[in-house]
């Protein structure tokens, strides 16, 4: 049955009924071309929203790379912590003027062209962003902690690209929002997002073994065996909250959120134990100690990443 | 850069012009889609701001109202269903309220229409509506993404579902 034969007394009085606003609307005005330019003023919001999506990414990208970076880092010296600390306050400072550049604009009176080279710029702006911020990491990494990390911040790189192209999230008709009836959507995109999570999945897995063996072979105190598995821990935490990011946007997900919340915290409490340990026992914290405190803000501030993305309007 | 001016311009009136013609096709949609009439301003400027950003990439595989009526109802859908927040809004000042307003037979029935239609699901109602414009069972599939076979078997559910309001 393809056409619409199916025909009762009660449908179609309701068909009776649609027609009648074809009647009741036409002659009608309804929109001028002035008020179609106006809506086309929502990009504005459209953009910002982008954009901020774009900066949560790339935070979100790097923040497990940089903790990983400190977790497995016995080479990393406390110059290279202190670029890092700059390189970090740079990068969110330009996002934040960016953002406010947007926000300040007058975007009033601009016409549909203008109002669609503004938005390629904002959109430009943060993808070059964040290009330059993942380039950094890569080459940051190979300096400091050799090419295998480099590999890892290449695979999260092409991972955060595809996530802000939206290539894993695209929707196709309608067909993200149906749920019974017929076969899985994108099953191509399903097996790209797959394969980058099982390669981070694979490269944490080694870490947290590393580590482990270390600490059963002796050569890891339990200071640095607590600071560290607090360092993966965290790490774990924000991979899979970012699994949910989908979820929060709808509103869902309000216990995992909880959940990965508390995760948090009791990763940091067991960064921060080692730390005050030393500072009880050396009374001093040379420079390079002061990571996990950089790391601990950083931490703070991606653990609101919910509400952060909640307020995205 | 004065040719690409050019072409930009014509793009906007093109776009203007396209809008105007189907005014109709995407006020019917937004009606159904809000839980009350201001809303319908908002749901006009949303789906407005879709076409807009999809229209140059709009390469007429399909009819400009497939195209429009699967823009409009993907918006729709996604508003409703609360999958996409709402960006800051200039006020559109749309007649929002043409339909259920008036006192005479035809605003009573479009009222009653409005009533049923409101109880499906989102989903359902995307596909009751095209049901309703006269499209093809294929037609409907093309426009929700589903199967044939799928359209038939969600029109069947919600023609009953229909038919049991009517009945109570």
């Amino acid at each position: 049955m393809t056409d619409n034969t199916f025909n009762l007394d009660e449908l179609n009085e309701l068909k009776q009924a649609y027609q009648l606003i074809d009647e009741k609307l036409d002659g009608k005005e309804i929109v001028t071309p002035e008020q179609i330019r106006k809506a086309t003023l929502k990009n504005i919001g459209i953009f910002t929203r982008l954009f901020k999506l774009s900066t949560t990414w790339s935070l979100y990208a790097l923040t497990p790379i940089l903790i990983l970076t400190f977790a497995f880092s016995p080479k990393m010296t406390t110059t290279g912590i202190w670029i890092l600390c700059i390189y970090m306050a740079i990068d969110i400072l330009l996002h934040i003027l960016l953002i406010r550049r947007i926000n300040r604009a007058d975007h009033s009176e601009l016409d549909l062209r203008t109002l669609l080279r503004e938005e390629l710029f904002y959109n430009k702006s943060a993808f070059a962003l964040s290009c330059v911020g993942f380039a950094f990491w890569i080459v940051f990494n190979y300096f400091f902690l050799g090419i295998g990390a480099s590999i890892a911040m290449l695979v999260l790189f092409l991972f955060a690209i595809g996530t802000k192209t939206k290539f894993f999230t695209r929707k196709i008709n309608f067909r993200e929002i149906v749920i019974p009836e017929y076969k899985e959507p994108g099953k191509f995109r399903k097996a790209v997002t797959w394969f980058f999570l099982g390669i981070l999945i694979i490269i944490t897995l080694l870490f947290i073994a590393g580590i482990v063996y270390n600490a059963i072979g002796g050569t890891l105190s339990s200071m640095e065996f607590l600071a560290r598995a607090g360092y993966i821990i965290i790490t774990i935490a924000f991979i899979v909250n970012a699994l949910f990011l989908g979820k929060y946007r709808k509103g869902e997900g309000q216990k995992m959120s909880k959940v990965i919340t508390i995760t948090v915290a009791v990763g940091m409490v067991m960064v921060a134990i080692p730390i005050v340990n030393s500072f009880i026992i050396n009374h001093t914290i040379n420079s390079g100690e002061l990571s996990p405190l950089f790391i601990g803000i950083l931490t703070l501030f991606m653990s609101k990443i919910t509400g952060f993305y909640k307020n995205i309007k | 850069m004065n040719e690409l001016q050019k072409q930009m311009d014509n793009l906007e009136l093109e776009f203007t012009k396209m809008v105007r013609e189907h005014r109709k096709t995407i006020y019917t949609v937004c009606y159904f889609f809000s839980d009350n009439p201001a809303e319908v301003d908002d749901l006009f400027q949303e789906v407005l701001v879709n076409l807009w950003k999809g229209y140059p990439k709009f390469r007429g595989e399909s009819s400009v109202k497939t195209w429009l009526w699967r823009v409009s109802l993907n918006t729709c859908c996604a508003v409703s269903r609360g999958e996409k927040r709402k960006a800051p809004t200039v006020p559109l000042g749309i007649e929002s309220d043409i339909l259920s307003t008036g006192n005479d037979e035809s605003s009573h029935q479009i009222k009653m229409l409005y009533d049923r239609i409101n109880k499906l699901e989102v989903f359902d109602r995307a596909i009751i509506l095209l049901w309703l414009e006269s499209m093809s069972y294929d037609e409907i599939a093309a426009i929700v993404g589903i199967t044939t076979s799928a359209v038939t078997n969600r029109l069947f559910r919600i023609k009953e579902q229909l038919k049991s309001m009517s009945n109570n």
